[in-house]
């Protein structure tokens, strides 16, 4: 199947960020279903198809969003270059590799969000303090990316170009 | 010799006839107790056939039945789940006309103000951001710098506007500040700033040390700055930080609306804002 369908999936992942997962939080921390699927999308079909993705992502967000629109586009970049990282430099068909990548890019995210916020003129003295916040987003994405990898491998493989 | 059928059956007949024709005088005899006896006898044991019979007419009949049986406990079945979705909706409309009752109130509280009742459709998705999104739009009349009010007081102010949503910044979004004052029945004029702390928590700030503040006291918006208008409900006092080194006390307040739980809110579309550009 084709990454077309990873869009209408996104598009499923940012609705269900907003209404259902917008009342659930742990000290301030949610999952992020968006990124955690624009980042099994990269590991899947590469950085140009994820990166499609997170422009389509951010997008959506950006038009839903009190904060400021190009935050979302400079958040989900990282998740989206993730696989342009050589596979020698990493390995990402390790599980544990894949897993420090979700926690890495949700660490990214939250401070592209802290820092340009904060650059906008919002006042963030959060609690708990921003390293428990980022710990706890980079542990929520961190357990949901290997099941999102087993999905996107099942929407969205790309066909082996031999038969 | 056989006795000719047709006298036999004419003896029959009459004996049929004497019997018949003596039956009312049995009654008043003894021979009637005895027949009266004989049932007495005899019903007990008919009962036990009946006892023992019905049932076991009750199964085949049962048995024959059983296709119709089936299909009325299916009917029924259905007819539960419907009633149970029926009450479950009922009771979600009794929620609401709670809710919206309360609103009401606010609405008769605030006489001045007009306001668009806006149901809560979606929370802020960006991390270190409180806010909702409400289902109305700049085609409802809604813009930016609109106050938005719960049934017991303040919520925050609506920040971004699309046709058909807007986007309520909470008050206590850490970016979120309002000029407040202490409620009280005495002149005595408490002023301060309440500021957000994210995760539902307020604190209001720059309160002077002399000031005498008690958990409990009742914190409304002062009007300074024609940010939000005077008076509207903000919280509780339940904690006072006061150090004698610091120039200013601080206050816990817990927020007066719920706003965990929000699901309508009330925009109030003809108090502005000052525009400072």
């Amino acid at each position: 199947m084709g990454i077309i369908w990873l869009f209408p999936g996104i598009l499923l992942a940012a609705w269900v960020q907003v209404t259902a997962l917008g009342g659930f939080g742990l000290l301030g921390a949610r999952p992020n279903l968006v990124l955690v699927g624009i980042l099994a999308a990269a590991l899947v079909r590469g950085p140009v198809g994820a990166l499609m993705l997170s422009t389509f992502a951010a997008t959506l967000m950006a038009a839903v969003s009190a904060a400021p629109g190009p935050l979302w586009f400079l958040a989900y970049l990282p998740a989206g270059l993730a696989a342009a990282i050589p596979e020698g430099a990493l390995n990402r068909q390790n599980p544990v590799v894949v897993v420090f990548l979700a926690l890495g890019t949700a660490l990214l995210f939250d401070l592209v969000f802290f820092v340009g916020l904060s650059a906008a003129g919002w006042r963030l003295d959060v609690e708990p303090p921003l390293g428990a916040r980022l710990l706890l987003d980079g542990i929520f994405n961190g357990l949901l990316i290997i099941p999102a990898v087993w999905l996107v491998r099942r929407l969205a493989a790309p066909t082996p170009a031999y038969r | 010799m056989r006795p000719p059928a047709g006298r036999v059956i004419l003896l029959a007949a009459l004996f049929s006839l004497a019997v018949g024709l003596t039956q009312p005088f049995w009654g008043s005899q003894a021979n009637g107790v005895a027949w009266g006896r004989l049932w007495d006898i005899v019903l007990p044991g008919t009962s036990a056939i009946t006892d023992f019979v019905e049932p076991a007419a009750g199964i085949l009949t049962g048995l024959g039945r059983i296709q119709e049986l089936e299909e009325e406990a299916r009917q029924l079945r259905a007819e539960v789940d419907r009633l149970r979705g029926e009450l479950t909706r009922l009771r979600e409309v009794e929620e609401e006309n709670q809710r919206l009752r309360e609103l009401l109130g606010a609405k008769r509280r605030n006489p001045n103000f007009q306001f668009a009742l806006a149901d809560v459709i979606g929370r802020e998705p960006a991390p270190f951001v409180e806010a909702v999104i409400v289902n109305k739009g700049s085609q409802d009349g809604i813009e930016p710098g609109m106050v938005v009010v719960g049934a017991a007081g303040l919520l925050g102010k609506v920040v971004k506007v699309s046709a058909g949503t807007a986007r309520v910044l909470l008050l206590t979004d850490p970016s979120s500040a309002v000029a407040a004052r202490i409620q009280r029945s005495d002149a005595r004029e408490i002023t301060g700033l309440v500021v957000g702390q994210g995760q539902g928590r307020l604190l209001m700030r720059y309160i002077a040390q002399g000031e005498p503040l008690q958990v409990g006291d009742q914190v409304v918006t002062s009007g300074l700055g024609e940010t939000f208008p005077k008076g509207l409900a903000i919280g509780r006092v339940v904690q006072v930080r006061r150090l004698d080194v610091e120039p200013f006390q601080e206050a816990v307040i817990e927020p007066a609306v719920a706003l965990g739980r929000l699901e309508n809110v009330l925009i109030i579309t003809n108090f502005r804002p000052p525009r400072l550009d």
